[in-house]
């Protein structure tokens, strides 16, 4: 569904991304790991169209998205979650999560606001409130809803539980392993690899902008030392 | 840095009607009717004229809000549109006198509607111009290319000696509307005022809806709303162009106030003068429009009167106001209500 090819980016002339490689198929769960600085967030942003690729090829359901503007990428079915809970803070819940909301794809099961309610009940009983009073785990569970409300193909979180409480952690991971389980493909960087050997179907790690190693679940008990020193845990 | 202290777009619609609100409006309608009647009283006819000015700079200001406020989109250009209004109108209505087309196949009418309309559509169509080449900027660059475009608008309307150059275009009259006499001054102002209000309530529906959250939106993050399939250009310049239309209808009911379509009006001290009643009155806000106006329109009447320096006046109001208030008079209201209205 989503295949990245020999992907490299930059800003302005520094170069960031030199050779990243990855594959996610409809359904599967795929990490993208490595320590802070190695091109985690630029590869997202490269791939949403908002970082322009220098080489390499980015495509998604069968068509190049490389060249593609973020709003065509994000048209196309990619949803991103960006690092650092980005909501629209002087919009209410509400509006955060209707203003955007479309079913350009036709999925069968659209998300509505009374689903993303029934799976983030917090938001329920805030929906008239403004956005940027919310506690960081709700920002978070807001900006959640408001990709799923666009009815993404795939959705891409960035850092998604950085800097919350354990308990809205919690929520998140049961919230992101019911999305799997109704199979949506989703693409996640975290760092907290319990929670994703548990949830994901493969992982990517990159070093200094390059994909350095991939595989599943249990290739990364196994290779657990070089992990160790890609992402230095 | 987004203050959520601080009225924010559509907040006081997303309420929804609130019982103060629908109270302050129907008194405030009621006064706006009983306006003419009550000048009568005393005397004062000059205070129709007022009313149906601040009416109209409402409707102006109100339409720079939907670009300034909700869009971000600091124009200083919006005279041009306000201006073009005015002369469109003007234009027609002398061409209908002398009995030849404009351009040559644009027959002049004094129809007050068709004037209109050819106002909003001018105006219009000059916003998506102006806008869609202005909005590959942004900050400082979108200020000073709306002020560039504004003031080619003034000059090039100065330049037409044909419509009056420099001394603008005078009307032989007001145009025609249903037989009513447009010269009277209390049946324009009630003119104004139902236009005003079918505009307030246009005005009001825009700010309830996802459009303007998009726009919002835009205004805190293009880069977010893009992410999310949304292109911020196009709603911008979406937003532009409804402001300019809006701005062309305030103009064209201007020349029909004045009788004459002045470069006055194409003038970007006239930019300066909209956006000035718009921060006064609160920015991105449902009443900031009327109040800026009504407040500024006032002032300008009242110290006029005494000195030529009025703008001293204005100057130390508008310091007041902004350091005070964060959020211009209906940030003032709000705190002296208690957040009621």
């Amino acid at each position: 569904m989503l295949r990245i090819e020999r992907l490299q980016a930059g800003y302005g002339t520094t170069p960031v991304l030199f050779d990243i490689n990855l594959a996610l198929e409809e359904g599967q769960v795929v990490t993208l790991m490595g320590r802070n600085g190695m091109g985690k967030t630029t590869t997202i942003r490269t791939v949403m169209g908002q970082l322009r690729a220098r080489a390499g090829r980015t495509t998604f359901a069968g068509s190049d998205i490389t060249a593609c503007a973020p709003e065509q990428v994000a048209r196309r079915g990619v949803g991103l979650v960006p690092e650092g809970r980005r909501i629209f803070p002087t919009l209410t819940v509400r509006e955060n999560l209707i203003a955007t909301a479309a079913n350009r794809l036709g999925a069968p099961r659209p998300w509505t606001l009374s689903r993303v309610t029934e799976l983030f009940p917090r938001l329920g009983e805030r929906h008239g409130q403004m956005a940027g009073t919310l506690s960081g785990g709700e920002q978070q569970m807001l900006a959640i809803g408001r990709a799923l409300m666009t009815n993404p193909r795939l959705l891409i979180l960035d850092e998604a539980t950085e800097g919350l409480a354990p308990v809205i952690r919690t929520e998140i991971w049961a919230c992101l392993n019911l999305l799997k389980s109704e199979r949506q493909s989703i693409l996640i960087v975290d760092k907290n690899i319990r929670e994703l050997k548990r949830l994901a179907d493969r992982h990517v790690i990159i070093e200094k902008g390059r994909t350095v190693w991939q595989g599943n679940s249990a290739d990364l008990d196994r290779d657990a030392g070089q992990v160790q020193r890609y992402v230095g845990l | 840095m987004t203050d959520l202290a601080h009225p924010s777009p559509a907040d006081e619609a997303r309420q929804g009607l609130r019982l103060p609100t629908v109270v302050f409006g129907a008194v405030l309608l009621a006064g706006l009717i009983a306006l003419p009647f009550a000048a009568d009283a005393v005397g004062m006819n000059s205070l129709i004229s007022l009313g149906s000015r601040v009416l109209i700079y409402a409707i102006a200001v109100a339409s720079l809000n939907i670009a300034l406020g909700f869009g971000g989109l600091v124009s200083f250009g919006h005279a041009a549109f306000f201006g073009i209004g005015a002369y469109v109108v003007a234009m027609l209505s002398n061409h209908a006198d002398w009995g030849t087309p404009f351009l040559g196949f644009i027959p002049g009418t004094n129809s007050l509607i068709l004037c209109l309309l050819a106002a909003m559509l001018s105006a219009g169509v000059a916003a998506a111009i102006i806008g869609a080449l202005s909005l590959r900027t942004g900050g400082i660059q979108f200020i000073m290319i709306t002020l560039a475009f504004g003031q080619m608008v003034y000059f090039f309307f100065t330049s037409l000696s044909a419509y009056g150059g420099d001394d603008g275009l005078m009307m032989s009259g007001a145009n025609a509307f249903f037989g009513l006499n447009l010269r009277n001054r209390t049946n324009f102002y009630y003119l104004c005022l139902t236009i005003s209000v079918a505009g307030f309530w246009l005005y009001w529906m825009f700010m309830r809806s996802s459009f303007a959250a998009v726009l919002d939106g835009v205004r805190q993050s293009p880069d977010r709303m893009a992410a999310l399939g949304l292109a911020p250009t196009r709603h911008r310049l979406v937003a532009f162009i409804l402001s300019g239309i809006g701005t062309g209808l305030a103009g064209g009911l201007l020349a029909n106030l004045l009788r004459f379509a002045s470069p006055d009006t194409l003038n970007w001290n006239t930019s300066g003068l909209l956006m000035i009643m718009l921060i006064l009155g609160g920015v991105g806000t449902l009443w900031g429009p009327f109040l800026g106006a009504l407040v500024i329109l006032v002032l300008e009447d009242v110290f006029g009167a005494w000195t030529e320096n009025w703008p001293l006046v204005l100057g130390i109001v508008l310091l007041l106001v902004v350091l005070n208030t964060h959020g211009g008079l209906v940030a003032l209201i709000r705190r002296l209500t208690g957040g009621r209205l």
